[in-house]
């Protein structure tokens, strides 16, 4: 047990989910949060910033009278902590006073284990002066290419320490790892236009193995060309047209248009003064067509390094994988323990309930939401899909993306455009946006590759809640093709 | 439980530093928040965080380390963690020390019912329209928030700053079963009570048009924007405005970014954007996060761009006056203070606006934006509200929108990304939507 648990820690929290219930809760938890990270960031030549930041505290949540309470506080003395179960028990009475039904809280079996993300070389065991060396060599890399002028080059690891105790006997030590590295280099065009060009590397909970993996010196010229080739290039094409779309620009398809519209609390209207509502209703599940046959859509926290892999989740339930969408149908939500009967769940729900720190209360969040490669040896590759374009664009990489608060219409661009012309692609385009309705657009699936294409791409930074909380999460795609897709409205 | 003014203790514990510089900075906050949805109490928290940052100088060397733990230890610990990583770092020639000159400052736009409201204050104030909507079959879901927030600042160079405000704020959206909603909202104010939170709710049940909505033909329109949706537009002149990048010509504001009007203007005649800190509406830090005094600064005056925000660094290469980083912003046009039915009389055919949603950039070097209405899209016509309206995406930038005003009401206080704002509901052309979105 990491030595930040210590057991004086451990007697002083449990001790107050004792006095929970002796001042009325029904039900009381504690997460007790430790957390480290160390960014490093450079531009062209220069280190702009070395960052080593720490966060300690103590989130309780109490049930009483059938309303919630929280609160927090970063300071760990007996005093505070108890004013602090004081401060939740008041706001729960409070909560309790306008609420036409009782919170639902099903009954869970006490919940012990820990979990710790599987790592093969600690992060913060390798020298900062490592990491320094080998982002000024990635960004001198771009800057060599003709026309780049710019180039910034990041390094974020992470490390949370979780402990979660409950009222119902939860004793749970979680320790999660993240890494993500970050690359960005701006070229200049003969005209002066000026256009960007990233490397995105995906965000996983892992050692530092993946950013050796990731060898961001030996593709930073690549993205510092390709940044000068983009600015170059003309501006896409306008109509109905086929799109090739990489495993990197698909996450964050996934992520807006199947992660969000399928929270189950947008759906029954928890977040429709803020993140909004779905245009899904639970009366659509096993019944809405949301795409074509090619499209299998898992939610899952128990993928291997997905950001949103753990053992349990912030209410205490364990993790699982579920079908949200099988073979085009819809099959459900995710949910957490306290939104579960709402789509008829009789257990504790899909274990979708996350705090991003101690300091905030457990909302749902979308959990790995992935795309299923197409099965066997006869599933497509991402040159088949191309071959199979007369007219289309080939996107890579995030970039603009907007989508409607009930999940209906999206915009997006991305980091790369390609023309794909007579089955091959051609050269660069400068912009292009895509344009169209969830469900048009994945029904217009007509192609996922295999599972050699497939990558855990994610989201490092999704905002939801008030007060606002950021998420994480892995959206895995391989390539796939989409047929007849509105582009170019935003020219 | 109060803000704590921990300039004492801090400026002793820069008396640890091993190296020349060190400036020590904590932001505290206590945030209460009343969530409510389906009439009823959600959610309920009352977080209570920190974050002391330590900055150490080696030279022109910098590295900085965080923490919550404000023992002595804790603040001793953090210092050193700055210095190794300062040790770390290469020499960087745009480094400059903690500013110089700034001495004691001290201020506060503190109202104690804000900062002090309880729990059933809070539900107090939202229960009445949770319960009439309840009555009238609708679903309310809001906000009313509480609190209050401090930064306290020290540096080896003697800054000695301190700054206390309350921070309440109160949102509400109301959805009628036909599909209709509408929002009300001010998210960010010192004094919450001076925007009567309960009346603003109340106001709601007026809002949403009867019978269902229509879908819209996007294209051009005369549009009326609430001061809510001008705030989410003109928020990105203060995200990408910026003396640097305008000068290497990568911002809108650059030669090759958005191209000015034939007469130099970069806006409408007689419009001003400005931040102002002492605004007695906005009340934000009088300091910035380095400790960079903040006074009024003109960025737009009468359409023409005047200057942007500068960093020190690039301060000192371009002969100009660094600015600091001040959050907050303020729309200001001539002729403005028209009422609200004089708005919608300038509206022969068009739009009313409520609000957007989604807001991101598509064409950074020209601000062009895309993003949706939400919440009560309504048609106008012969300035008159109509039917409620299917929402519309749309592409378009906020500087060629703040270049066809029309005319301009009375200024509000809105908040978007937490930045407060000081501006009025406009009548502009040519708003450029291109799809719809089938709900509302």
């Amino acid at each position: 047990m990491p030595e930040v648990f210590s057991l004086s820690i451990d007697e002083v929290l449990r001790s107050l989910l004792d006095d929970a219930l002796v001042k009325g809760a029904q039900y009381g938890d504690i997460r007790y949060g430790k957390y480290r990270s160390q960014t490093v960031s450079v531009r062209d030549h220069l280190v702009e910033s070395i960052e080593d930041d720490a966060s300690e505290g103590v989130g309780i949540r109490v049930l009483v009278d059938g309303g919630w309470g929280f609160a927090s506080t970063p300071d760990l003395s007996p005093d505070v902590l108890n004013a602090t179960l004081l401060r939740a028990i008041e706001v729960a009475k409070a909560s309790a006073s306008l609420r036409p039904e009782p919170v639902s809280w099903p009954d869970l079996p006490p919940q012990v284990g820990r979990f710790e993300t599987p790592v093969k070389e600690d992060p913060f065991t390798v020298p900062i002066q490592e990491r320094i060396e080998m982002l000024l060599a990635t960004t001198e890399a771009c800057l060599s290419q003709e026309g780049c002028f710019r180039a910034t080059a990041e390094t974020f690891c992470g490390e949370e320490n979780r402990r979660f105790f409950s009222t119902q006997g939860c004793d749970i030590t979680q320790k999660v790892v993240r890494l993500s590295p970050d690359l960005m280099a701006w070229g200049k065009g003969r005209d002066g236009k000026v256009r960007t060009r990233g490397y995105q590397v995906p965000p996983l909970t892992i050692g530092y193995e993946h950013i050796r993996q990731a060898d961001l010196p030996g593709n930073g010229a690549r993205v510092g060309r390709e940044a000068v080739e983009r600015a170059n290039a003309p501006q896409g094409p306008s109509g109905k047209l086929d799109l090739v779309l990489d495993p990197a620009h698909l996450a964050l398809t996934i992520h807006e248009s199947i992660g969000h519209a399928t929270e189950l609390d947008r759906a029954c209207g928890w977040e429709a003064d803020f993140a909004g509502t779905s245009f899904l209703k639970t009366s659509d599940i096993d019944t809405l067509q949301y795409g074509s046959k090619w499209v299998n859509v898992q939610g899952d926290r128990t993928l291997p390094h997905g950001q949103s892999t753990l053992g349990w989740d912030d209410d205490g339930v364990p993790v699982t994988e579920f079908k949200i969408i099988e073979e085009g149908v819809f099959r459900g939500f995710s949910s957490t323990r306290d939104s579960a009967y709402l789509q008829g769940e009789e257990g504790a729900g899909r274990a979708c309930g996350h705090a991003d720190s101690w300091a905030n209360t457990p909302i749902l969040r979308i959990p790995n939401v992935w795309l299923k490669p197409t099965p066997g040896p006869q599933a497509p590759t991402k040159d088949d899909l191309v071959a199979s374009v007369k007219r289309g664009v080939l996107i890579q990489g995030r970039g603009s993306f907007s989508i409607d608060q009930q999940r209906f219409n999206f915009q997006f661009g991305g980091d790369a455009f390609w023309e794909i012309r007579d089955g091959k692609v051609r050269g660069m385009y400068s912009d292009v946006t895509y344009r169209s309705i969830t469900t048009q657009f994945w029904n217009a699936c007509d192609g996922v590759a295999g599972e050699d294409d497939w990558l855990p791409h994610g989201v490092r930074n999704c905002g939801k809640g008030q007060p606002s909380q950021q998420g994480q999460q892995t959206h895995g795609a391989s390539w796939s093709v989409f047929r007849g897709i509105q582009v170019g409205d935003a020219n | 439980m109060e803000p704590t003014d921990l300039r004492s203790s801090l400026s002793e514990a820069l008396k640890d530093r091993s190296l020349e510089h060190l400036s020590l900075s904590l932001d505290e906050e206590r945030l209460d928040l009343t969530r409510v949805a389906n009439n009823g109490v959600t959610q309920h928290t009352s977080r209570h965080d920190r974050t002391l940052v330590a900055t150490a100088w080696d030279g022109q060397k910098v590295g900085a380390a965080s923490t919550t733990d404000l023992s002595t230890g804790g603040i001793k610990a953090t210092i050193l963690r700055a210095e190794d990583a300062a040790r770390l770092a290469p020499e960087n020639p745009e480094t400059l020390p903690p500013m110089d000159g700034v001495g004691v400052v001290e201020g506060e736009a503190w109202d104690e019912a804000t900062a002090h409201m309880t729990a059933q204050e809070r539900v107090a104030i939202i229960a009445p329209s949770a319960q009439a909507a309840g009555k009238a079959g609708r679903t309310l879901a809001g906000t009313v928030s509480s609190g209050w927030e401090a930064t306290t600042l020290v540096t080896s160079q003697g800054a000695n700053l301190f700054h206390r405000g309350s921070r309440g704020g109160v949102s509400g959206t109301l959805t009628d079963p036909s599909g209709g909603s509408y929002r009300v909202s001010s998210e960010s104010t010192w004094n919450l009570f001076q925007l009567n939170p309960k009346k603003l709710l109340h106001s709601l049940e007026q809002q949403i048009a009867p019978g269902s909505s229509t879908p819209q033909e996007p294209g051009e329109h005369r549009v009326l924007l609430s001061a809510g949706a001008v705030g989410s537009l003109v928020v990105w002149c203060l995200a990408m405005g910026e003396a640097r990048g305008t000068d290497e010509g990568r911002s809108p504001f650059s030669e090759n970014g958005f191209p000015l009007r034939e007469d130099g203007r970069l806006l409408s005649k007689g419009v001003s954007l400005w931040t102002d800190p002492s605004h007695s509406a906005l009340r934000t830090a009088p300091f910035d996060e380095e400790g960079h005094p903040l006074q009024k600064r003109v960025w737009v005056e009468d359409g023409y761009l005047k200057s942007l925000p500068c960093d020190r660094y690039w301060a000192t290469q371009t002969e100009r006056q660094s600015t600091g980083s001040s959050w907050n912003l303020g729309l200001t046009v001539q002729g403005e203070g028209s009422s609200d039915e004089e708005l919608l009389n300038k509206v022969e055919e068009g739009m009313f606006i409520p609000r957007f949603w989604y807001i991101r950039t598509v064409e950074p070097m020209t601000m062009g934006l895309t993003g949706l209405t939400r919440d009560g899209l309504r048609q106008v016509k012969g300035g008159a509200l109509g039917a409620r309206l299917q929402n519309l995406r749309f592409n378009d930038s906020p500087l060629r929108i703040l270049g066809t005003i029309v005319a301009a009401g009375k200024p509000q206080l809105v908040s978007h990304w937490g930045v407060r704002m000081w501006v009025p509901p406009l009548v502009v052309d040519g708003f450029r939507t291109t799809s719809t979105a089938p709900g509302e």
